[in-house]
């Protein structure tokens, strides 16, 4: 093997290897690098997106934690309101119930009152007519002469003849 | 009707514009006479809407009713001058109206009387005197029986009605229990 050859070979080995080298890094350089920046980017972006996101969910769970806080709250407060609303209810079922047991006897006693005065008002109605029939006969009877008759008219006469 | 009497008014007030100072309340006492007869018979002025009988026939036959009037010129002419428009049959209604004028006009009250037994003519006029003075007006009366009345007087005419009688107390005792119950 010749020395020459071989320095020279190795020399020309050296260069290909430095060319080619440099067409690969120019290769990665062209058409690798920037995919994989861009996916670094998206890769970072995702990352951003997802830190914010976990922040809002964080947020959200607070707000809800509050909220389901607010609520049992809430229920508790309703639970003691229900309850003196059920007591207010009862009350005033008990008191409905009171009053209608006083209307209804109240009404009844006025019935009885009304049944009394209905009775005593178709009494009259055939009584007064009656009376009153009796007395224009019995009056009719007395006037009947031409004596009473004109007595009476002339009573009548001497009292609008005095002015009165 | 309603246009009737507004039509028969109209011809009164025309007398009455005309010869209203010259009718006397004899011939008023007169024309009532009249008109309580042609309300009674009707039927006699049915001859005024004949056209066939002759118009002077109508004015005589009319005349008469006032022949014995002391001044019979207004009553004449109100005859007159309906015949000769056609509107003889209006002489009812034009008289009634006439009379009711002449009363508004000279303040006098027709007013009907009833008793429910005989009443002296002494006792007529205090109860026109104290219907007079009620009233303020001038009163002429006609009188009638009611023995419904059972016993007193009644007093009406188109605008009063005065009444004292037993009928009225019975009716009056009536209402107030009716009332009271």
């Amino acid at each position: 093997m010749n020395v020459n050859e071989t320095l020279i070979g190795i020399f020309f080995r050296l260069l290909n290897f430095g060319v080619l080298f440099i067409g690969l890094r120019h290769l990665y350089l062209r058409y690798i690098t920037p995919n994989a920046q861009a996916e670094i980017e998206a890769d970072e972006k995702k990352v951003a997106i997802m830190a914010q996101q976990k922040d809002a969910y964080y947020q959200q769970e607070q707000l809800v934690n509050k909220e389901i806080e607010n609520q049992r709250e809430q229920i508790t407060r309703l639970s003691k309101t229900l309850e003196a609303w059920q007591a207010a209810a009862q009350e005033a079922e008990r008191i409905h119930q009171q009053e209608h047991e006083q209307l209804e006897l109240a009404l009844r006693e006025k019935a009885e009152v009304q049944s009394a005065h209905i009775a005593q008002h178709m009494l009259e109605r055939r009584a007064i007519p009656l009376a009153i029939e009796e007395l224009e006969v019995s009056l009719a009877s007395h006037f009947a002469g031409d004596k009473r008759g004109s007595e009476y008219i002339a009573d009548v006469v001497d009292h609008i003849a005095k002015g009165q | 009707m309603e246009y009737q009497i507004r039509l028969s008014r109209k011809y009164a007030q025309a007398v009455m514009n005309v010869f209203g100072q010259s009718i006397s309340r004899d011939d008023i006492a007169h024309v009532q006479e009249i008109i309580n007869f042609l309300g009674e018979h009707k039927k006699a002025l049915f001859f005024l809407r004949l056209s066939r009988i002759d118009l002077a026939v109508k004015e005589r036959a009319l005349d008469k009713l006032f022949e014995n009037f002391s001044n019979k010129k207004p009553f004449i002419a109100l005859v007159h001058l309906l015949l000769q428009e056609s509107r003889g049959h209006l002489i009812y209604g034009a008289l009634r109206e006439l009379v009711a004028l002449y009363y508004e006009t000279h303040k006098i009250m027709a007013c009907e009387i009833t008793g429910s037994h005989s009443i002296s003519a002494e006792s007529l006029d205090k109860v026109q005197q104290f219907l007079a003075r009620q009233t303020g007006n001038d009163i002429i009366y006609t009188y009638t029986h009611d023995a419904s009345l059972i016993a007193g007087i009644r007093a009406q005419s188109k605008t009063i009605l005065w009444e004292h009688s037993i009928r009225k107390q019975l009716r009056d005792l009536a209402l107030h229990m009716a009332s009271e119950g």
